[in-house]
């Protein structure tokens, strides 16, 4: 693990002065970061999450000592390969639209007989304690890699809750009058030295949304969408908006329409 | 009943309930009732922050400034830019002594500090200590500053012509206070109005970007063109 992370630090180190640049011409950029993650992507420890997501999905476990495979996640009982690319969707067993994440909790709930409140409070990896959930999405999500992102966006639901998560995006509140617009409906700016995505830009949003879960350096873990939009509201100084929750699937929803046509490709690795 | 005369009833009763239907939705937009997508919006949101502590509770409740902004996404029409212009000069509240510089030392140190205001029982911050007011995320404050953010405009000399007269202090003490009360549905927090910074952090704050000696006004280390990005090292 340490053998596999040092050059991962010290190239992400070095990557540093290129976020560092105050107006990067975007083709420029988006160039060098492209180039870096291609380097990256055989050292990225991701693939361990992605390793252990698979042996979790597929082994029997919980209070009925079952695997995941009988999980319908949308193609069908069993069936992984593109499932994530079609989500999130609405689910006739669950009532309701759920995301990769929702679903897997439906599914690891009634099938294996976890406890739900307990799966929902463990779901992100703490210094302590790592993360099941984590791991069993990425797995599931790199099983679309290669696919180009399309939700189905039919069913009256599915369209109800993308526009919902699309008055979200733009919804101000808190002590900071923020919104998810605030940060992400202008090109080429920064927070900090963190370059930002634009709604308005698709090239932008399908590089972004095909490429998570993704590897934190920083963080040293697997985080999901699920974690970017509890960071996102935690940091526009919002309450914690609950895992699974429908504000969460529905902006979810509402990006992967934005984002139509990425070609997924995960786990990806961010600083 | 003569036919003609029913028709030309059945039309008075369809111009009736339209003219109902016409009142009732103007009233509720005066009102700033919601409209049905906005119900929906906030059942979810009602439904996705669980059991909240009544102030953490009320992060979410939008004002009218929020809502009006969220509506209008942030692009406000003359009439309504008006509107928020006097309700947010309205909301301005001054020091009991008075507007004086603060300390430009305390300003530079809060116009760098993130720190403060999150909540909820993942990571919140410690209440206790004081809030910072985050300028760089989305300024650049100095000359040589290659570490602020870009979403608001450079604040590099900016104190260079104004200073610490009375006039531009007032205006930045507003400025910070409460920008919607120069810019309608401006991206930057009403730091002030909201308590989320002090008067006198503002007027700390207000110091630093004046004050002609401060860092941001020196115009020494002013230059054209930031300096060219360092290629980065190949990974080893």
């Amino acid at each position: 693990m340490r053998v596999l992370l040092l050059p991962i630090l010290l190239a992400c180190l070095g990557a540093g002065p290129v976020l560092a640049q105050p107006a990067p011409v975007p083709e420029e950029g988006a160039d060098s970061i492209a180039e870096y993650r291609r380097m990256l992507r055989e050292g990225n420890p991701g693939e361990l999450w992605v390793a252990r997501g698979q042996q979790l999905f597929h082994a029997p476990r919980g209070p009925n000592a079952v695997s995941l495979e009988a999980c319908d996640l949308g193609l069908g009982a069993g069936v992984l390969d593109g499932a994530y690319a079609a989500l999130p969707r609405y689910f006739e067993d669950a009532g309701r639209v759920q995301d990769l994440e929702s679903r897997l909790v439906h599914c690891i709930v009634n099938l294996q007989g976890f406890d739900r409140a307990q799966l929902l409070q463990d779901a992100f990896s703490t210094g302590e304690r790592e993360s099941d959930m984590e791991a069993l999405a990425v797995y599931v999500a790199s099983r679309s890699n290669g696919m180009p992102l399309a939700v189905q966006l039919e069913h009256p639901r599915e369209l109800e809750l993308y526009r919902i998560g699309e008055a979200l995006f733009h919804r101000r509140s808190g002590p900071l009058d923020m919104s998810c617009a605030t940060c992400h409906s202008r090109e080429s700016r920064r927070i900090r030295l963190q370059t930002l995505m634009n709604i308005s830009n698709p090239v932008q949003v399908r590089e972004v949304m095909g490429s998570w879960p993704t590897y934190r350096v920083s963080q040293g873990t697997v985080r999901t969408l699920q974690h970017r939009l509890w960071d996102c509201h935690w940091q526009m100084r919002l309450p914690d908006v609950e895992y699974v929750s429908d504000a969460t699937v529905a902006l979810i929803l509402y990006l992967t329409e934005q984002g139509r046509g990425g070609v997924i490709d995960v786990p990806s690795i961010r600083r | 009943m003569c036919p003609a005369f029913a028709a030309e009833r059945a039309l008075g009763i369809a111009a009736l309930i339209l003219l109902i239907l016409l009142a009732g939705l103007s009233a509720t937009t005066q009102a700033r009732g919601l409209s049905a997508l906005e119900r929906q919006v906030e059942a979810v949101i009602r439904d996705s922050w669980g059991d909240l502590s009544g102030q953490e509770a009320r992060r979410l409740v939008q004002d009218d400034t929020q809502l009006d902004c969220s509506r209008a996404r942030n692009q406000p029409g003359p009439a309504l830019s008006e509107e928020i212009l006097n309700r947010e000069r309205a909301r301005i509240r001054y020091p009991e002594g008075g507007l004086r510089p603060g300390d430009p030392v305390m300003g530079a140190e809060l116009a760098r500090s993130g720190y403060g205001g999150r909540v909820g029982a993942r990571r919140p911050d410690d209440p206790g200590r004081a809030n910072g007011g985050n300028c760089q995320a989305c300024h650049m404050l100095e000359p040589r500053d290659d570490a602020g953010g870009t979403l608001g405009p450079s604040l590099a000399g900016y104190g260079i012509g104004r200073g610490l007269d009375p006039e531009s202090l007032r205006h930045l003490y507003e400025r910070i206070y409460n920008p919607q009360s120069q810019m309608p549905c401006s991206a930057m927090p009403r730091f002030g109005h909201n308590g989320f910074l002090t008067p006198e952090q503002i007027l700390d704050i207000a110091a630093y970007l004046l004050h002609p000696d401060s860092p941001v006004n020196r115009t020494d280390t002013l230059r054209e063109a930031p300096a060219d990005p360092v290629r980065p090292a190949a990974p080893r």
